[in-house]
């Protein structure tokens, strides 16, 4: 053989060499890995490995995902592809700390197979890529027939990733739905009529009064259970829902308090005016459970309403009215949710009418943690709640309504060992009896537990939480899920409320949001007053405008036509200037932009040429010297 | 012993910096680096991160990293300072690792000089910097790959010209393995298994853990056996040439 017959023999021996090697270490070595992450996002949490260890039945994971779609698809779907391999291989690392108690299949559903027809059998997410149907999800299922899914794997998702993947795990393993405890004064639960008194009620022209649509949806994941008023102990929930309650007697009061002691989940909705009480009197109308909550960390501030101009909601005072924005009727949006609460990382906006601001009442040992707010621009107005003008009328509102530099906390979540407001002993005890039953109250919470609070009702009503559709009620924004995520948050699993979203997956520009701030906070009188000048010429306009219409233009007098013309004028400057006003909060930032990129794109390599002009200076220097000097010899 | 791989070493590094090409390979990789990092969608996503920059190396090097890697041997074939090379007293083995190694830590010199962009988004807000470290490392594994690929096609021809576009062509495989429309291709003839190792190969797969801060055995084994591999067969050919005179 001569030499070269040699070296290409040898050269192939080390491709299939490496090539096995590569191929063999990538399964050997799974789950050797060290995550730098601040957070430790990509390992598995310790609720994680609490549901995994509680499963006492055989478990099929089935991880569909439509390979040859996406192979066929656009390269946008290649994200989808390393995120595949992600979500596999996090799959793989349940099936390995599960003890063989979690199996897991990979199936790429072709069209027109079983496995398709399985696909959506189970209720996954399908999407289309080219011509070929895509699904991207997972189904588990026990042996019982019990399945639970996630509909479709988000890569924008990923930081919740785990806590879906644990939930449905945790849904699937578990055979019975939770009981989930209500207290309340509003006809949640409808009225409980018959069906034939519900008909004769319609025939008659009547209104039917129907179970919450809310409470239809919690139905589906839980058992939820009414506690009525003469109740004096709770016992058998791990979580009890507060919803509008008003004049709780002071038993009731007491065995919401042991409860909590207990190491029960509390979930209170408080409203300072609530739109869908059936009470005729308005003053009747407002909650707060603030007999309870203060000494456990909150109260809802009475009379007063949360508001944010630039989250209200335009609203039509009356027919043939223009309209109006209202700073209490609001959408929150964004920057609204805290980021790292895994109720409200993922919501996009909630509804709010006419809600209560929340106030920490800094008790130790207890965390005060905001996870709803207005923007920092919202304020709160102090009105009563007989009073309804005050906060349900724009211009009002707008009068009484300053700027704020802080953000208004509408929903919290409390956590720690709370104290008793009954450490005293329990209500309407017998002098004598007394003694015993103090024994009898837990002084403190047995264990760490958590409370989240909202202080708005109305947000979880038919008429706020759904559209009407075609197809029947249709829930608006995320009010349902804000309210769902709560209840499964505090009402799932112990394990799983441990496995919130792992801490900081997003990490603003920090420098911009500040900027945006302060910029905001400079205009933010200067365009309130434009604001306000824009609404008063477009009023004085729309009343010239139906006097036109009224009397017919041509028996107006030039004066008015002229001041109409005038009016349209000044609106047109204003609006210039309110756009101007708008764009000058960009201008810092941009300006910020260009610096940095011209800084970025030009000094480094600028620095390289400096450099390199340096050196060759200094080299064409040296070789003149030494030429200098061989001359001189 | 190790020694004669150091002084070869130190005589490439030194090699560089006197000639106009480090300049000019440094200053095209950072402006392209830094243009492209802060164009759109950086600004947009206001995330204090260097995911844009990281996604980008994959396709930078694959251009740039070929540029330093083809005249490693080629070069010293074609003015046949490679016959002056082995007449000094140096095994190819030493000679190939050293080279290796000058060039490698050149490219981390370039990488290196991007830290105007660590301290820019940590201007801007708090990134997470174990993460950033984490890319850099994958950064650099990467880079080494594209160079060890660049430093077997030098070998194998005195043209760097040729040896260029050989790198480019012969990476551009190892990037674009994992891309469904080349599964695609290669699924018409491959086992599902064989399609696995093949997408296995892919340099971008293996650094997609590595750029979001997880360290993975698999990935840093990847890198580790692929380096080696070619560098092996850089040594294996050359010595091969070398016998047969």
């Amino acid at each position: 053989m001569t030499e070269r017959w040699r070296t290409i023999t040898a050269l192939f021996l080390l491709a299939v060499i490496f090539f096995c090697a590569i191929t063999i270490t990538n399964h050997l070595g799974r789950f050797l890995r060290i995550d730098l992450t601040e957070n430790k996002l990509y390992t598995l949490s310790e609720g994680t490995r609490q549901v995994i260890e509680e499963i006492r039945q055989p478990l099929e994971l089935k991880l569909y995902y439509s390979r040859a779609a996406a192979m066929k698809g656009p390269e946008g779907i290649r994200v989808y592809n390393n995120y595949y391999i992600y979500v596999r291989d996090l799959l793989r690392e349940y099936e390995a700390l599960s003890n063989g108690r979690l199996r897991l299949t990979v199936i790429d559903p072709r069209p027109y197979t079983d496995d398709e027809l399985d696909a959506i059998r189970y209720g996954l997410d399908r999407y289309s890529a080219g011509d070929e149907p895509f699904f991207f999800g997972l189904a588990v299922a026990s042996e019982l027939g019990r399945v639970a899914v996630v509909p479709f794997f988000a890569p924008n998702r990923q930081p919740l990733v785990e806590y879906e993947i644990s939930k449905s795990i945790y849904d699937a393993a578990t055979a019975i739905k939770k009981p989930v405890g209500i207290i309340t004064s509003l006809p949640l639960f409808g009225p409980g009529l018959s069906p034939y008194m519900a008909e004769m009620m319609r025939m008659q022209g009547r209104e039917v009064p129907e179970e919450w649509l809310i409470i239809k949806q919690l139905k589906q994941f839980f058992d939820v259970v009414r506690i009525d008023d003469d109740a004096s102990k709770i016992d058998d929930v791990e979580l009890l829902i507060l919803i509008h309650p008003k004049d709780l007697p002071e038993d009731l009061l007491f065995a919401v308090d042991q409860h909590v002691m207990k190491g029960g989940k509390l979930l209170v909705i408080v409203d300072p005016y609530c739109v869908a009480d059936p009470v005729k009197e308005h003053h009747l109308r407002s909650s707060d459970m603030n007999e309870l909550l203060e000494a456990w960390g909150c109260i809802l501030k009475p009379n007063t309403f949360a508001a944010d101009r630039s989250l209200g909601i335009q609203v039509q005072m009356g027919p043939n009215q223009p309209s109006r924005r209202l700073p209490t009727y609001m959408d929150l949006t964004g920057r609204s949710f805290n980021s790292e609460d895994v109720i409200t990382a993922q919501l996009q906006t909630v509804r709010v009418l006419f809600g209560g601001a929340i106030e920490s009442t800094d008790v130790p040992n207890v965390t005060f943690e905001p996870i709803m707010t207005t923007s920092e621009r919202g304020n709160s107005i102090s009105a009563s709640p007989a009073d309804v003008y005050r906060f349900s009328n724009p211009d009002m509102v707008e009068r009484e309504l300053r700027d704020g530099s802080q953000p208004v906390v509408l929903g919290a979540r409390l956590t720690g060992r709370f104290q008793s407001n009954f450490s005293e002993g329990p209500p309407a005890v017998a002098e004598d009896e007394k003694e015993k039953r103090v024994q009898e109250v837990l002084g403190e919470s047995l264990q760490d537990t958590t409370i989240v609070v909202y202080s708005d009702v109305d947000m979880i009503n038919d008429f706020v939480a759904f559209r009407e559709t075609f197809f029947g009620p249709a829930p608006r924004g995320d009010n349902v899920n804000l309210f769902l995520n709560t209840v499964e948050n505090l009402g799932g699993a112990r394990a799983l409320s441990t496995a919130r979203a792992k801490g900081r997956f997003n990490r603003p520009f920090e420098v911009f949001d500040r900027i945006e701030a302060e910029a905001e906070q400079a205009t933010a009188e200067k365009i309130a007053a434009v604001e306000a000048e824009i609404e008063k010429y477009q009023k004085e306009l729309q009343s010239i405008v139906s006097r036109i219409e009224d009397e017919g233009e041509a028996l107006m007098r030039g004066e008015v036509i002229e001041r109409k013309r005038e009016l349209e004028e000044s609106l047109l400057l204003a609006q210039r200037e309110l756009r101007e006003l708008n764009r000058d909060k960009r201008v810092r930032i941009e300006s910020l932009i260009s610096k940095i990129k011209l800084c970025n794109i030009l000094a480094a390599p600028s620095v390289i040429l400096l450099i390199a002009v340096i050196v060759f200076l200094a080299g064409i220097y040296r070789k003149k010297k030494y030429l200098g000097v061989r001359n001189d010899e | 012993m190790m020694n004669t791989a150091l002084v070869v070493m130190k005589r490439e590094l030194r090699g560089y910096f006197t000639t106009p090409l480090a300049y000019v390979f440094l200053f095209v990789f950072l402006f392209f680096a830094n243009f492209m990092t802060f164009r759109s969608p950086f600004f947009e996503a206001r995330q204090a991160d260097l995911r844009v920059f990281f996604d980008l190396l994959p396709v930078l090097f694959l251009f740039l990293v070929p540029a330093i890697g083809m005249k490693l041997w080629a070069e010293e074939r074609k003015s046949g300072t490679i016959e002056v090379l082995f007449s000094l007293p140096v095994t190819v083995g030493r000679a190939v690792m050293g080279k290796f190694i000058a060039a490698w830590l050149f490219i981390a010199v370039a990488l290196l000089l991007t830290f105007p962009m660590v301290i820019t988004v940590n201007y801007l807000g708090s990134p997470d910097n174990w993460v950033i470290a984490a890319g850099y490392i994958g950064g650099l594994l990467l880079a080494g790959c594209y160079l060890a690929v660049s430093m077997f096609c030098s070998s194998i021809t005195a043209n760097p010209v040729v040896s260029f576009i050989l790198s480019v062509v012969i990476c551009s495989l190892f990037v674009f393995a994992d891309y469904p429309s080349v599964l695609l291709v290669l699924e018409s003839f491959l086992s599902a298994a064989m399609l696995e190792a093949v997408e296995n190969l892919s340099f971008v797969l293996h650094f997609e853990s590595l750029r979001r801060g997880v360290i993975e055995f698999r990935d840093m084994a990847f890198y580790v056996l692929f380096i080696t591999g070619w560098v092996l067969a850089t040594a294996v050919w050359i010595n091969g040439r070398r016998e047969a005179g």
